[in-house]
């Protein structure tokens, strides 16, 4: 049993990423992404989390217990930076066994668990290398495996695959979340790639200025954001937002965008009881809309061919609607001129309204 | 007229070939992407564009002029490293303006021509406000425009996007592909991201040790890569590879040791081909299906291994013999880790390598 348990922490006093009353429960042998842009506190957390960080106000619970006062060591957690932090005259070998050797194991269990540790992680082969012989992602793999030898209660992940090129992040990232699966012990992971959080967490914990925005599946946080914030972080491209005025016409309840209409009946009641004023932001993501030749069907925007960009499965079109740039992916290929006039279609079912006051997500 | 021509350029450092005859021709008014990691000559294909290397061996063609001995200021070219290096405490004018000051260009014209990149830039509002004022997004587009203001023949740009965060970059490339358009001038930009050659490029040519691998449209080098480089390289998640041997009985069938796939359709292209048994099929992410059931055309069982949803799609990584398989598909909660599923693959769309020689054969 490894829940981690936040409470009202506060740290603020001195840091350039304070945390403010930060409450956050992480469940036993979960994986928690803390997503946040750099500067919001997301190491400052883990710090708190790892004993390295005072905090001056709350409480900070591992397995049920209150470690406040418990050193780093006490607290039985295991760090891995975006530095790898190896010993670089030592073998691969003396790196995995040097967390064993600082408690005192004994030799044939040190062997054992390098041995198991590296079966693990793909790394045997390397084992009397030094680490400077080493490849980034090697690097990267040593220095987990130095930090799951000793099978601590939890893992703390800082940004680990940040210094590791496209591809090896990409490889990275599924071993990683099954490695923690295959382990089944709790691990918390701080980035500022909303790619990872989805792609890696069980849940996902979107801060902002060192507060706690949302807490949600990758599911939720994706189809059901709390706020324009969330909304515009997750996501690539971003979510397309339009500026929009709320309008009763004829018992109609309608957004108007000024290059655009769109009925909103459906969500009138909710829009009357939520909004602040009229003053709304329609947001609809570039997966939301699909092309058409005419602007014969509902819920239609006029657009513009502004350049098309082919990702090969998927391109991505730029498209004018009046001054905007609006991004919309499609699937395969597209072939058009720039300066062709196209209509865009999106799924009513699909679409955020927030309040363009507070942010807030209204629909 | 300003085409680009790279004649058998070689160019070496110490016992490093940096670039091994090269040749590529930009024409006019195209954008080209010279692709490539680390270390592949990209940047040393560039600089001798640029004057600022000189070629071991080889000629430069600038609009169908030998630049060899020409100095890099003769030759009519801009080099735009990253987009950042504006003056913070001038004003955006000044910053524009600065290009040709040093060149010593009448008030009235550098005047004339300030303002019309910033009308191209759509920055007019902002000249009057200085550099250190400006939101990421607008000094970006400052840099971009007093890197375009002299309206030189051609433009040379060194990984211009790389500090700058994700979505920003991605911003970024649709404005600087618009741009080039607009402009209407021949531009080579040298990046180590395979995304934004795909998504600028006119054509990219994918280089690796020195050597140019491919020289295509971003569509042929997706879809018809031409060798195991290229083919890994482009597209991301990458493309799948499994290793098999060929078996040419009066069916040929490509074997691994738990999965078999007929391929007699293709046996006259494998006899005239393949240097040997030993085949790699190759598989893009887009191009596997993950299903319950078992779908038509080549398919093998596998296990889910990880599920990396990503909101409107997900990345299902399966299980197969020695291999971990990634495959994109629609979002689908359903599936398990452990489940075991059906892989089926698009015919249409394998890729079959030769191993011993890494060309593609088909």
């Amino acid at each position: 049993m490894a829940e981690v348990r936040l409470e009202n922490v506060t740290r603020e006093r001195g840091l350039l990423c304070p945390v403010h009353d930060l409450t956050i429960e992480v469940e036993d042998k979960k994986f928690v992404a803390l997503l946040a842009p750099s500067g919001s506190g997301k190491t400052t957390i883990m710090r708190i989390i790892a004993g390295l960080e005072p905090v001056e106000a709350g409480d900070v619970y591992i397995g049920g217990e209150r470690v406040n006062d418990l050193s780093p060591a006490e607290r039985d957690v295991a760090l891995v930076f975006q530095t790898y932090a190896l010993y670089p005259h030592l073998t691969v070998y003396e790196n995995l066994a040097s967390p064993l050797r600082a408690v005192k194991a004994p030799e044939n269990e040190v062997e054992k668990n390098v041995k198991q540790v590296a079966e693990t992680l793909n790394i045997t082969p390397l084992l009397n290398k030094l680490a400077t012989q080493l490849s980034g992602g090697e690097m990267q793999r040593v220095a987990i495996g130095r930090a799951i030898i000793r099978r601590p209660k939890v893992y703390l992940f800082d940004e680990p695959l940040t210094n590791l090129d496209a591809k090896l992040r990409v490889h990275m990232r599924a071993e990683l979340k099954r490695l923690q699966k295959d382990l089944g012990q709790t691990a918390i992971y701080a980035t500022h790639d909303e790619v990872e959080a989805m792609t890696m967490a069980d849940k996902i914990a979107v801060l902002r200025h060192g507060r706690l925005i949302q807490y949600d599946t990758p599911d939720e946080v994706y189809h059901h954001p709390r706020n324009l914030f969330v909304a515009d972080f997750i996501g690539s491209p971003p979510i397309n937002t339009f500026d929009c005025t709320f309008k009763e016409e004829d018992g109609r309840c309608l957004l108007d965008a000024g290059e655009f209409t769109v009925n909103v009946d459906e969500y009138g009641d909710l829009i009357k009881k939520a909004a602040k004023s009229d003053e709304l932001i329609l947001g609809i993501r570039p997966s939301d809309f699909t092309l058409e030749e005419t602007g014969k069907k509902k819920d239609i925007i006029p657009a513009v061919l502004y350049v098309s960009e082919p990702m090969g499965a998927v391109t991505i079109l730029d498209l004018k609607v009046g001054e905007k740039l609006v991004k919309v992916k499609v699937k395969g290929r597209y072939e058009a001129e720039i300066g062709k006039k196209v209509w865009l279609h999106f799924n009513r079912d699909r679409i955020h309204i927030f309040d363009k006051k507070t942010q807030e997500t209204i629909v | 007229m300003a085409d680009v021509k790279v004649k058998n350029l070689t160019k070496v450092f110490g016992k490093v070939t940096a670039v091994d005859n090269l040749n590529l021709e930009v024409e006019d008014r195209k954008f080209v992407c010279l692709l490539g990691p680390s270390g592949c000559g990209k940047t040393t294909t560039l600089r001798c564009i640029a004057g600022l290397e000189t070629p071991d061996k080889g000629e430069i063609y600038i609009g169908g002029e030998l630049v060899n001995e020409l100095t890099p200021s003769e030759r009519d070219i801009a080099m735009v490293f990253q987009f950042y290096a504006l003056y913070p405490t001038l004003d955006v004018y000044d910053n524009l303006a600065f290009p040709l000051k040093a060149q010593k260009i009448s008030k009235s014209e550098i005047d004339k021509m300030v303002k019309e990149v910033a009308e191209t830039l759509r920055i007019t509002g902002i000249l009057h406000l200085r550099a250190d004022q400006l939101t990421p997004g607008e000094a970006q587009r400052v840099a971009l425009g007093r890197a375009i203001i002299r309206r030189p023949k051609v433009y040379l740009l060194d990984e211009p996007l790389t500090n700058l965060d994700a979505k920003l970059r991605a911003y970024m490339r649709a404005e600087l592909k618009r741009l080039q358009k607009d402009l209407g001038q021949t531009a080579i930009y040298v990046t180590h991201d395979q995304l934004e050659a795909m998504t600028m490029a006119d054509k990219i040519a994918v280089m690796n040790q020195g050597i140019l691998q491919q020289y295509d449209t971003p569509e042929e080098i997706y879809d018809h890569p031409r060798n195991l480089f290229v083919a890994g390289f482009i597209g991301s998640p990458s493309m799948n590879f499994m290793e098999c041997e060929l078996h040419k009985n009066h069916k040929y069938m490509l074997k691994t040791d738990d999965f078999e796939y007929d391929v007699t359709e293709y046996k006259d292209l494998f006899d005239k081909e393949a240097s040997s048994e030993e085949v790699i099929l190759g598989v893009r992410p887009e191009d596997i299906a993950v299903s319950k059931r078992k779908l038509g055309g080549p398919a093998f069982q596998a296990e889910v291994y990880v599920v990396e949803p990503m909101g409107d799609q997900m990345i299902v990584n399966v299980k197969f013999g020695g291999y971990v398989l990634k495959a994109i598909t629609e979002y689908d909660p359903g599936l398990k880790v452990g489940e075991k599923v059906w892989a089926s693959l698009n015919e249409e769309k394998v890729h079959f390598i030769d191993r011993k020689t890494e060309k593609v054969i088909l």
